[in-house]
C-alpha cells in the first residue's frame, strides 16, 4: 500500500511539473524539439520533448544558396532539395511576426542589412522560416538552429512578401 | 461503513480547520489562474496588435514607447516628426502603403487619434460602419468601446480636452461624432478617429496662429512592399536625426519577453506559495490526527486494516485539495470576469474570464498529488497506532 | 468455537520478564455464554484479547472459528476480527463525529443492511427514535446499547465483551447485561464476557474463574 501511495504521489507531482513546463515560457528559449545532431539518449523525458522524426534531415549551409555570383535564382543543390527536411544554422533578423508565427534567418547577426542597397531589389542569402509553435516565437539574439521543410523560388508567400527561400513547419533550438 | 463515507464524515467533523486548508489552496489556485488568463490576452492582444503595419516611425526615444502608443493606445506620445518625414516616406519605393497619424487630445480619458480613414480598411478590410466615416475637420467616428462606456451616438457634440482626461477643454473646436467603428477586437475599439489635420487647426486656433495643411506628425504607420523594403526603409529614417523606424513585430516580441519575466516571476511565487499550502494542509491533518487517535485506535480493535486507515487520511488530503484547487480555478474565472472591464477600459486588454485551458486540469491532478503527498506524514502516524493503547489500563 | 493451547503471554521490560498468563487448556463451544472473572491483574483482559487476535501470545496456540490466529499475517487478523468477531468495550468508544447509526455500520465493510434491517436492530435495543443521534445527545446505557448493537448486527458468530456493564451504575448494569444475553441468545451467537463484578457473572449458563484457569498465578506469584 505504501509503495502504490508513493508512486501515485509522484506521478501528479510529475504532472504538475509537465503543467509548470508547459506553461512557463523564458524569454530565450522556447519549448523545442531534440535537432538531429543532439543525442537522442539525453531526451528529457519529464519534460515531455517529442522524439523527433525518423526521417532524413539535410544540413545545409548558406554557401548552398546560391550557385557562384548568380543571384538571381536559387542553387541547383537547394531546387533539388525541395520538400525535404533540412537543417541550418543562422541568426534571426529583426524583422519577425508573432502572429503568423514567421521569422527572418540570416548569416550573421546585426541589425544592419548589409546587402541592402539603395537601387532596386536583389535576392540575399535571407530565408523566412515559418515555425510549427507560434505561440513560442520570441526574438532572440542568440545563433539558433532551425530544422524544416525547406521550398525555393520567387514567389508571394503566406506572409504576403515577395521570398526566395522558404523553411514551413520548421523547430528551433537557440544555441549556447 | 465505506472509505468513502467515513473519510467524508471525518472531513465534516473538523470543517473549520479543513476549510481554511482548503481556502489556502484556493488562493493560489486562483491567483495562478488569472495570471494565465491576463497573460494570455496580453500575448493575443500583443500579437493581432499591429494589423499589417510592420513599420512605425515616429520621435526617437523608446521603441517600446513607440510601438505602445501608436497600436495600443497607451501612454503618450513624447514628441512629432516633422511632415516632410511622411513626405519621404509616401514618395519612396519601399513603402506599399502608409498612414500618418496625429494624436494628443483625449475625450473622457479615450485618445483622439487623426488619420487616413483608409487607416481601417487596410488594417481590416471593408468597414461596417454605423453612420458615415469622417470627411471634413471636426468629424469624428468612435470606436465601438468608446461609444459603449461613453454613450456617445451619431449626432452627438463634444469637446476634447488636452492632454489627460481632466485637462482643460477647448472651448473653440467644437467634434461631432459621425460614425460609429463595428467592433475590431483590437485596442482600436478604444479610440476616436478623426481628420488628420485636427491638431493643427486646435492649435491655430489657440495660439492665433495661421493654420497648417502640414502640421507635425505623432506617427507613421507603413505597409512595406517587400522585406527587403522594409528593411531599408527602417535603416533610411534610423539614420535621420530626431527620427526612429521600429520593427513592429519584433518590439511586440520584446513585450511579450517582459510579460513572460513577470509571469515566471508569478509561477515561482505561485509554486513557493503552493508549498506554504502544501505545508498548511500537513499541519491542519496533523492535527486533526492527534484528535482522533482514539479513534483510530478503536478501528482498528474492530478489525479495520492499517490500509484502510491510512487509505482514508490519504483520501482526506486528496480531497482538500482537490476541492480547494477546483474552487480555486473557478474563482479565478470569477476574479476574471469583474476585473477585466476595468483592466479594459485602463489598457485596452480584453481578458477573456470564461476560457477553461488545458492547463487547469493539469493543476488539479498537481494538487491532488500534492495533498496526497503532504498526507503522507500525518497517514505514517496513524499507520504505527497500536490498538492496544485504547484498553491497557 | 474456541480452543485455546498452552497459551502464554510474558511482558519483557528493562531485562526482566513478568509471567502474566498461562493457560493449559480451554475450550468454548459455539453458542456458549461465557463470563470470565477474576479481580484485577489476573489477566482475564489479556486473554479475552488473544481470542480476538488483537494481541500475540508469546507461546501456544489460539484457534477460533476452525482457524488458528498465530498463523495469520497482522492484516489477515485484523480482516479475520472484523469478520468473525464483535467487540464491546468498558468506554463503549463511539466515534463523537457519527450518529448512532453510523457507528453501527462501522462493524459492516461490505454489508449492506436495508432500512428495515436497521429498524429493527435499534428496536430491539429500545433506540429506534435515536437512531439519528449523535453519541453526546445520548446516555451511557443508550450509548452502551449501541454499541452492542455495533457488535451484534453484523454476520461475525463470536461476542467478546470487557467489562461492558463497568462504567454503569448497578440498576442500569443489571439490566444491560440482561440485554446483552438476550440479544447474544436469540441471534444465536457466542458470547464471551469478562467481568469483575461475581454477581453479574452468576447470570451466565457458564462462569470461569482466571485464578482456575491461570497457571501462572499458582505458585505464589
Amino acid at each position: 500500500m505504501k509503495r502504490s501511495f508513493i508512486l501515485i504521489s509522484f506521478i501528479a507531482l510529475l504532472s504538475g511539473c509537465q503543467l509548470a513546463n508547459s506553461v512557463d515560457r523564458p524569454p530565450d528559449e522556447p519549448e523545442s524539439e531534440s535537432v538531429v545532431e543532439r543525442d537522442r539518449s539525453s531526451e528529457r523525458v519529464a519534460f515531455g520533448t517529442k522524439a523527433a522524426t525518423a526521417e532524413t534531415v539535410h544540413p545545409i549551409t548558406w554557401d548552398d544558396f546560391f550557385d557562384g555570383d548568380d543571384v538571381t535564382e536559387p542553387s541547383e543543390r537547394l531546387k533539388a532539395l525541395r520538400g525535404e527536411t533540412v537543417t541550418l544554422t543562422g541568426w534571426m533578423g529583426e524583422v519577425l511576426n508573432l502572429g503568423q508565427g514567421w521569422f527572418l534567418l540570416i548569416p550573421a547577426p546585426g541589425a544592419d542589412c548589409p546587402f541592402c542597397s539603395e537601387d532596386g531589389q536583389f535576392w540575399n542569402k535571407i530565408m523566412i522560416v515559418f515555425v510549427e509553435e507560434p505561440s513560442a516565437l520570441r526574438y532572440t539574439k542568440e545563433q539558433v538552429q532551425v530544422t524544416g521543410r525547406i521550398d525555393v523560388g520567387i514567389k508571394v508567400d503566406e506572409s504576403n512578401y515577395k521570398t526566395m527561400f522558404r523553411l514551413y513547419d520548421a523547430q528551433f533550438d537557440v544555441l549556447p | 461503513m465505506s472509505l468513502w463515507r467515513l473519510t467524508w464524515k471525518n472531513m465534516w467533523h473538523e470543517r473549520s480547520l479543513l476549510l481554511l486548508a482548503m481556502s489556502t489552496v484556493a488562493l493560489v489556485t486562483a491567483l495562478l489562474v488569472f495570471v494565465q488568463l491576463a497573460s494570455d490576452e496580453i500575448e493575443e492582444s500583443a500579437k493581432r496588435g499591429y494589423g499589417p503595419y510592420e513599420l512605425v516611425i515616429g520621435h526617437e526615444g523608446s521603441p517600446l514607447s513607440l510601438v505602445l502608443h501608436t497600436f495600443y493606445h497607451v501612454g503618450e506620445p513624447l514628441g512629432n516628426v516633422p511632415y516632410e518625414v511622411y513626405e519621404y516616406v509616401a514618395r519612396s519605393p519601399w513603402k506599399d502603403v502608409a498612414y500618418p497619424m496625429t494624436r494628443g487630445d483625449s475625450y473622457d480619458g479615450f485618445p483622439l487619434i487623426g488619420t487616413d480613414v483608409n487607416y481601417f480598411k487596410t488594417r481590416y478590410g471593408a468597414l461596417a460602419i454605423e453612420g458615415a466615416t469622417y470627411e471634413q475637420t471636426g468629424d469624428v467616428v468612435i470606436g465601438s468601446h468608446v461609444a459603449r462606456a461613453t454613450g456617445l451616438t451619431v449626432g452627438d457634440t463634444f469637446y476634447a480636452s488636452h492632454g489627460a482626461a481632466d485637462g482643460h477643454a477647448h472651448d473653440e473646436m467644437p467634434f461631432t461624432v459621425t460614425g460609429i467603428l463595428p467592433p475590431f477586437g483590437t485596442a482600436d475599439d478604444r479610440a476616436l478617429w478623426t481628420t488628420l489635420d485636427y491638431a493643427w487647426h486646435v492649435h491655430a486656433e489657440e495660439s492665433d496662429e495661421e493654420e497648417l495643411t502640414e502640421g507635425p506628425i505623432t506617427s507613421i504607420v507603413v505597409v512595406p512592399s517587400g522585406l527587403m523594403e522594409l528593411q531599408q526603409l527602417e535603416q533610411m529614417m534610423n539614420e535621420r536625426d530626431g527620427v526612429q523606424a521600429v520593427y513592429s513585430g519584433k518590439t511586440a516580441s520584446e513585450l511579450l519577453s517582459v510579460v513572460d519575466q513577470g509571469r515566471a516571476f508569478v509561477y515561482v511565487v505561485t509554486v513557493v506559495s503552493f508549498v506554504i499550502a502544501g505545508l498548511s494542509i500537513m499541519l491542519a491533518l496533523l492535527a486533526v490526527g492527534a484528535s482522533r487517535a482514539k479513534d483510530i485506535a478503536l478501528l482498528r480493535l474492530l478489525g479495520r486494516s492499517r490500509s484502510f486507515i491510512t487509505r482514508s487520511i490519504v483520501l482526506e488530503g486528496a480531497l482538500v485539495t482537490g476541492i480547494g484547487s477546483l474552487v480555486g480555478i473557478v474563482g479565478g474565472h470569477v476574479i476574471a470576469a469583474f476585473v477585466s472591464p476595468v483592466i479594459y477600459d485602463r489598457f485596452g486588454i480584453a481578458i477573456d474570464a470564461w476560457t477553461f485551458q488545458p492547463m487547469e486540469s493539469l493543476l488539479v491532478i498537481g494538487s491532488i498529488g500534492v495533498g496526497m503527498l503532504v498526507s503522507f506524514v500525518p497517514a505514517r502516524r496513524a499507520y504505527r497506532v497500536d490498538p492496544l493503547t485504547l484498553i491497557e489500563r | 468455537m474456541i480452543t485455546v493451547q498452552q497459551l502464554k503471554k510474558v511482558y519483557e521490560s528493562g531485562g526482566e520478564s513478568d509471567l502474566v498468563l498461562s493457560v493449559a487448556s480451554l475450550h468454548i463451544k459455539e453458542g456458549e455464554r461465557v463470563a470470565i472473572t477474576g479481580t484485577s491483574g489476573s489477566g482475564k483482559s489479556t486473554l479475552l484479547h488473544m481470542m480476538s487476535g488483537v494481541m500475540e501470545p508469546t507461546e501456544g496456540s489460539v484457534v477460533v472459528a476452525g482457524t488458528e490466529l498465530t498463523s495469520l499475517r497482522p492484516a489477515a487478523r485484523d480482516a479475520f476480527r472484523l469478520a468473525t468477531i464483535g467487540y464491546i468495550f468498558q468506554d463503549f468508544h463511539l466515534l463523537p463525529s457519527l450518529t448512532a447509526e453510523e457507528n453501527v455500520r462501522l462493524a459492516l465493510p461490505t454489508e449492506h443492511l436495508s432500512d428495515e434491517q436497521v429498524n429493527r436492530a435499534f428496536q430491539s435495543v429500545g433506540l429506534a427514535h435515536r437512531r439519528h443521534a449523535k453519541p453526546h445527545e445520548l446516555s451511557r446505557g443508550q450509548q452502551q446499547r449501541v454499541a452492542f448493537l455495533r457488535a451484534l448486527v453484523s454476520e461475525a458468530p463470536l461476542i467478546l465483551a470487557d467489562e461492558p456493564t463497568g462504567s454503569l451504575d448497578a440498576k442500569t448494569a443489571r439490566a444491560t447485561m440482561e440485554l446483552l444475553q438476550d440479544l447474544c441468545r436469540v441471534r444465536g451467537k457466542t458470547l464471551v464476557c469478562v467481568t469483575h463484578d461475581e454477581a453479574l457473572a452468576a447470570t451466565f449458563p457458564r462462569q470461569l474463574r482466571m485464578e482456575t484457569l491461570n497457571d501462572a498465578l499458582k505458585g505464589g506469584a
